[in-house]
Formats: structure tokens, sequence, C-alpha cells
């Protein structure tokens, strides 16, 4: 490995400056990457991660996964319950969905379901959309002028959301922040978001090379329960649910499970 | 033969004087559900009785097989008394049959949201809540050999009235642009009507009709357009159902009483299905919202947070997505086609039930 000189880095989410560093070396792609750790909870790597990954065999890859449809559906089967108790609407957007096994299975519990991926061997049917969730704009495009005509001067078109389910996303955006507060524009009045990422608190089980989720062609950040809860709440949101995962029912393991929705009254 | 007919006879005789009371307060489209079982409550012998609102005061009166109406003032009492009451109207009626139906079709199919089951998925509401509604009824009654189709009685001056607002030579359809609430609303009536003025020019005249609201949906003017909503009665539209050519309609009371007659009727269904509505009815083309969130078998009270919705029209997604002005152009055009083209149809008054 080359000597690399190594300068402190300013956290993507509290922008404090860091000089914790960690040197990870990662044997499936025989790679080395530097991630840096901030007191605020949040691991990150000293670059974005290239996201060159996403293509057909990285949607295979979740196709072909032991139990696959099974585990990716674990989550919605076990949270949708208490999404439904909580808000009242049926608009769902699928963020980073790689594959439709969550946004099916909303759909068959009576929701209109959306979903946006970059991968842009994404496929599927319906309200699909292919870009950078941070930078789309989901606004219905109307003619000013036909749109005063039909529903006033003042009227507000807007498409909201009512769940937005982020599920292994948040890690791999660059500006997780962005993404979040995307997210939260997004939402109804009383939406609700679903975020799992990987927890980086788990090394304490773990070790550092038996992390799984080191991962620098993907992941930007890893966070741990409680960053995360700050961020929302200093967002504006309520956490509903928060807890750390270890079971392999779901299709991802050692990470942190949130719903949070949107504080309305 | 005759064995049986003496057994009729004696039968008739024991059941007179025999009083039915009937409690139902409710919607229009409500009160046009029970009409098959006051029926068959009067010929079953019985003196019925119905205890019923505004509403039902003012769709049921005329029906022959009711004989006595208790008024009852929806503000009169608070819905925590309304249990007392119902005993006192009892114990004062002392009815041999008794049936309340409150919350036979509400509540029992069609989900209230202090319901566990209203945000159940929706395989299982279709499950529980995708019955009729007048098999529902006829059930919550208790009773057998109810007719499946609704009855409503004019008089001969209601019709005539009625009439008045049809136009001779014209296939006349009526329109309602909306039911009981705004999730009721199909947002793409103006473009549908266009299509069809297109397509059938001077051939067609268009009544629409609905509560005041519904003013703000009739954005077309044309001498073969009438535009009616707020300007009529609920009565005089559900007459207009018996003497059109042709219905179209949300799930609502006039849907229901255009289950009366047969004239063609295209049902546009959000959260209900044909099964609930139309099932029975003759002439009946339900056209159901192809969406995931349809149907949903959910009282809405308010569909702007209650249902998803199309954030240009405003409208509920299942009546704004789910079907689409194609489809409803494509029936209305069918049926024009097959039911009002055939020269006999338009303009003539069909049979209807009068006092």
């Amino acid at each position: 490995m080359e000597k690399a000189q190594i300068f402190p880095k300013k956290c993507p989410v509290c922008k404090t400056e860091t000089n914790f560093v960690h040197n990870v070396f990662e044997s499936k792609i025989d790679e080395n990457a530097i991630w840096y750790y901030c007191p605020c909870g949040i691991t990150f790597q000293s670059e974005f991660p290239s996201h060159s990954v996403y293509d057909s065999e990285y949607v295979k890859t979740y196709k072909e996964m032991k139990e696959g449809k099974a585990r990716q559906e674990y989550a919605s089967r076990l949270y949708a319950p208490i999404i439904e108790e909580t808000t009242y609407g049926r608009m769902m957007l699928d963020v980073g969905f790689t594959i439709s096994t969550t946004m099916d299975y909303f759909e068959k519990r009576g929701w209109i379901v959306w979903g946006i991926d970059c991968n842009k061997d994404i496929i599927g049917k319906g309200n699909i959309y292919q870009g950078d969730f941070v930078t789309y704009d989901f606004q219905p495009h109307i003619d000013k002028t036909t749109l005063e005509a039909a529903i006033g001067k003042d009227a507000e078109v807007k498409r909201t959301f009512d769940l937005i389910w982020m599920s292994h996303v948040l890690s791999h955006f660059n500006d997780p922040i962005a993404a979040l507060e995307k997210a939260i524009d997004l939402l109804s009045y009383s939406g609700m978001i679903y975020i799992s990422v990987p927890d980086i608190d788990f090394i304490c089980k773990t070790g550092v090379p038996g992390y799984p989720h080191w991962n620098k062609r993907e992941h930007y950040t890893l966070w741990t329960k409680r960053a995360l809860v700050n961020v929302l709440e200093k967002l504006g949101m309520e956490i509903i649910l928060s807890r750390r995962n270890f079971s392999s029912r779901f299709h991802t393991w050692y990470d942190v499970q949130i719903l949070a929705q949107k504080k309305y009254f | 033969m005759e064995i049986q007919l003496i057994h009729m006879v004696r039968k008739v005789k024991s059941m007179k004087n025999k009083t039915a009371l009937i409690i139902r307060y409710g919607a229009y489209g409500d009160m046009v559900m029970i009409t098959p079982v006051i029926k068959r409550l009067k010929e079953l012998g019985y003196k019925v009785i119905l205890n019923t609102s505004k509403r039902g005061m003012e769709i049921l009166q005329h029906d022959t097989n009711i004989d006595k109406m208790i008024p009852y003032n929806d503000e009169s009492v608070p819905i925590d008394k309304l249990n007392e009451h119902w005993k006192k109207v009892k114990e004062k009626i002392k009815p041999d049959w008794f049936c309340n139906f409150t919350e036979s079709i509400e509540c029992n199919v069609a989900l209230h949201p202090i319901q566990p089951m209203y945000i159940y998925p929706k395989e299982e509401r279709y499950e529980r809540c995708n019955r009729n509604y007048y098999d529902v009824t006829e059930e919550w009654a208790g009773l057998e050999g109810c007719d499946k189709i609704p009855s409503l009685y004019f008089t001969k001056t209601e019709k005539e009235d009625a009439k008045y607002i049809l136009k001779d030579g014209k296939i006349n359809i009526l329109w309602a642009m909306s039911g009981s609430g705004r999730q009721k609303v199909y947002p793409w009536v103006d473009y549908v009507m266009g299509e069809l003025f297109l397509k059938y020019k001077e051939k067609i005249h268009i009544i629409t009709i609905g509560d005041e609201k519904c003013q703000l949906l009739e954005s077309l003017i044309d001498r073969n357009i009438t535009n009616l909503s707020g300007k009529i009665t609920m009565r005089m539209s559900m007459c207009l159902t018996g003497l059109v050519d042709l219905v179209i309609s949300p799930d609502t009371g006039v849907l229901h009483a255009s289950g009366c007659y047969e004239t063609p009727k295209i049902a546009l269904l959000g959260h209900t299905t044909g099964e609930n509505i139309t099932k029975y009815f003759k002439n009946a083309y339900p056209i159901e919202a192809n969406c995931a969130c349809a149907p949903c078998f959910r009282l809405i009270y308010d569909h702007g947070i209650q249902c998803p919705v199309e954030p240009v029209t405003k409208a509920a997604w299942c009546m704004a997505e789910g079907i689409s002005p194609e489809i409803v152009f494509n029936k209305i055009d069918e049926v024009i086609q097959m039911r009002c083209l055939d020269g006999k149809s338009s303009n003539i008054p069909k049979e209807m039930s009068s006092v």
C-alpha cells in the first residue's frame, strides 16, 4: 500500500473536523479504504464511493439472494401495520429499491407505489423513476396558465408521499443530509419515513475485520442509532421506533432500523 | 292447492295489525337500500313504521309500503344518547318485528376509521367487504325473499316536472357529478363530455346533477347541457333516473335510485365494487377503479387525509388515476350504441312505480 498523508476531514453530517481514522482492507475487492470516525456517531469514507457497481449484475445479486423475496419483504411485513396505523394516506416511494419486492408488497396491501433508483439497469412497471433521488424533480409539470385556469391562482400542486422507504440507501448518498431533507420535504403532513442503515456500533461485536458493511464502492457514511435519531429529530421528525437489528431474517443485518414521522400536531 | 291458499290467507290474517318498526338514519343511498325490506314486510302483511331522518323522509315519501314515518331530527339526539332514543321509540311502538339498520352497511361492509379492519391489508378487507349491499341488508333484516333491487315511488306531478327537463328527440344522459363526499368526484367529466359532444353533436343532451358544491364542477356550458346541481331536489334527480336514457354516476344515492329502473347505468366506482352496488341492477355497467388502493371499502370523511390524492385535480386517486377518461368515454359510447340508438329508447318514459 502506498503511504499517503492523512488530513483531518469534515464530517458530512455534523460538519466538525475529525482525524480518527480506520484503514480498512476489503479482501473481496482487494482494496483499501480510509474511514473517518466522527464523535457524532458517523463513520465516513475519505472519498466518495465510485457508485460504479449499480448495474444488471447488482440487480441480479439481489434477485438471487437466498430466501431473497421473503427476507426483502420481511421489514415491510413487520412495519406496514405500524405505518398504516400511524399515517392515513397510502402513497409510497421506495428510494433505491433495486428490485420491486417492497413496492409489490405495499401495492398488494393497497398502497400506490413509486420507486426511484439510480441504477441504469433497473426494471419494473408503473411509477418507476430512474435518477438521483436528491436532484430528481418529482413534481408534476403542468403549464402554469392551464393550471391557473383549472384550479385557480394560488392552488399548490405538490406531489407528496405518505411513506418514504429508504432501506440501505442513506449510506450511499454523497450528501446524506440533503437526501434526508429531500425525503422530508416530499412527505405529506403526517408522512412517515423508514430508514435502515448499516450500524457501525456493531463493530464492538464483530470487530473491524468482521464487520460486513465496509463497502468502499457503495457506502460513503456508516451510522449509529444515536446519530440517525439525532439528525432526524433535528430535521423535525418524531421517532416512532428505532432498533438495532442483528437478525438475518431481514435481507441485511447489523443495521439500525428507524420509523419516523413528521410532527403534525 | 286450496289448502295452501287457505293456509296463506290464515297466515296473512294472523299478520294483520302486526307492526314492523324500521330505524334507518343515513345518506340517500342507505335509504334506497332498505326499500326491498320495506316492500317485503308489506308483502308479509305488516304495518310498516319507519323512523328516519330528513333524507329518509324525503326519499321514501309516497312509498305505498310505508304506513307511517316517524321523523328523526339529526341534531335532536346526541350520538351517545342514540341507544336510549331507539329504546324509547321501540317501547312506544311495541313492534312485532323490529330492525335497526344503523351500521348495517357502514361499519359492516364499509369500514369506519374506528374499526381495526379499516387499516387491514386490502386482501383482508376485500374478503370481508366485497358483498352486495342488498344481500347484506336482507341478511341484517333477517328476512328472506326480499327483492334485490330497490323501488321508489313518485307522483304524477313529480314525473311530469322531471320530464320537463328532458329534451325531445335526443339521448338524455343524467350525470351525477358527485356523491356524499369529495372522494366520489370524477375529475375528468369535462374531457369525457367534450369527446361525447364531438362524436354525437346534437344527438345528446346531458343533465348534470349534484349538490350546490357540484356547481364548481359544471364548467361546460352548452345548449345541450343542462346544469342542475343544487337546483333540483334529490327526489327529482332520482325521478330522472327512470326517465333518461342513460345514467352516469359514482356510488351515490342517484346510482341506487337508478337501480329501480331498467335505464342503462354506468357506475364509476372508486372505493366500492360492482358486487357491492350494481350486481342485481338491470343494464348496469360498472367501471371499477383500477389502482392499488381501490377498492378500499372505507368510509371516507376527508379524502385529503384518508386517500392518496392526485396532486393536480386534488381528486381521490381511485377516481383520478383508477378510472381513465378513455375507459369512461368508450363505455358510454358502447352503451349509447347498444341501448340508446335503437330508435325506441330516447325520451320514451319507462315503466315507473307511481302513486
